[in-house]
């Protein structure tokens, strides 16, 4: 089995939550595992940060939203023509060649370390390392924000990868069934 | 945004909207923020009203918590959802906030459930 329907979001703030259960409720008509709504929170999750990120970072007037189901997993592909990721220590994408294979931190706090694992100049996986919190004290260097964190936290495996071609973003998440 | 109300020593914000997310992170923000500049450095944020809440409102509580924490006070949450549970507890955040089911009894170097 593998289906697949695309949904066009015109990246205003305002359709993030009608969309969300627009494209939840999709989902959930097709994987009968997901019926009860407590296992649909990683979904709702994962929607609405990258309807989030769509509305604050993408720097399009529009995106695309593609579902593709198969017996195993969904994956949720977000598509757009604006701004492409950007990493402080490696610039925006394409990288330079030189980077592939490494690990590069993104974000580091009191609680977590986001990386980046560049598989080439087009494409890399996020992945995240926690620490402990000890202190209460600590909280005052945390971070605030969590929209990728939120992603890699809800899914399985969450990338990013820019068509040499097209010059389209895609972020991909995949969440096991 | 938010209604205020006190609770033995502590203040307690409730949320007056359902979808806590990048349209009322910042104009939240700033009002708890003018709370805690006004002398109320205790605050508990009901979110009895909400039923989703994404990551800019996120980084809007702990802004608000590290501007607590500055001025010698503390900020808890009340009144999570599932939803909002779940996400607390995933990325930790209820590490980070004191979470309560009930309100708590008062506030005396640490919140009393």
């Amino acid at each position: 089995m593998s289906i697949k329907k695309t949904f066009h979001f015109n990246n205003k703030s305002a359709e993030i939550f009608p969309l969300m259960n627009e494209i939840v409720s999709y989902i959930k008509d097709y994987v009968p595992a997901l019926s009860n709504i407590e296992r649909l929170i990683p979904y709702q999750h994962v929607l609405v940060e990258l309807l989030t990120n769509a509305v604050k970072h993408a720097g399009a007037d529009s995106s695309l939203f593609s579902i593709e189901i198969t017996e195993k997993e969904v994956t949720i592909i977000k598509t757009d023509n604006g701004n492409s990721f950007y990493l402080n220590k490696c610039g925006s994408f394409p990288l330079h060649v030189s980077f592939e294979g490494q690990q590069v931190e993104i974000r580091k706090d009191a609680l977590y370390c986001l990386y980046g694992i560049i598989h080439s100049a087009h494409s890399l996986v996020f992945k995240v390392v926690e620490y402990p919190l000890y202190f209460k004290e600590e909280v005052t260097s945390l971070y605030e924000h969590y929209g990728l964190l939120i992603l890699i936290k809800s899914s399985n495996h969450v990338s990013y990868r820019i068509d040499p071609e097209t010059g389209l973003n895609h972020f991909i998440v995949t969440i096991i069934i | 945004m938010i209604e205020i109300t006190t609770h033995q020593n502590y203040y307690i914000a409730k949320i007056k909207f359902a979808e806590a997310n990048m349209e009322q992170s910042d104009l939240f923000k700033q009002e708890i923020i003018n709370e805690l500049d006004s002398g109320h450095t205790h605050i508990l944020i009901s979110f009895e009203n909400v039923n989703y809440i994404d990551s800019s409102f996120l980084g809007a509580l702990v802004t608000s918590l590290k501007h607590a924490m500055a001025m010698g006070g503390d900020i808890a949450v009340y009144g999570l959802n599932e939803n909002i549970s779940q996400l607390f507890e995933l990325i930790r955040m209820n590490k980070v906030f004191k979470v309560f089911k009930d309100l708590p009894g008062s506030y005396q170097a640490g919140w009393i459930a």
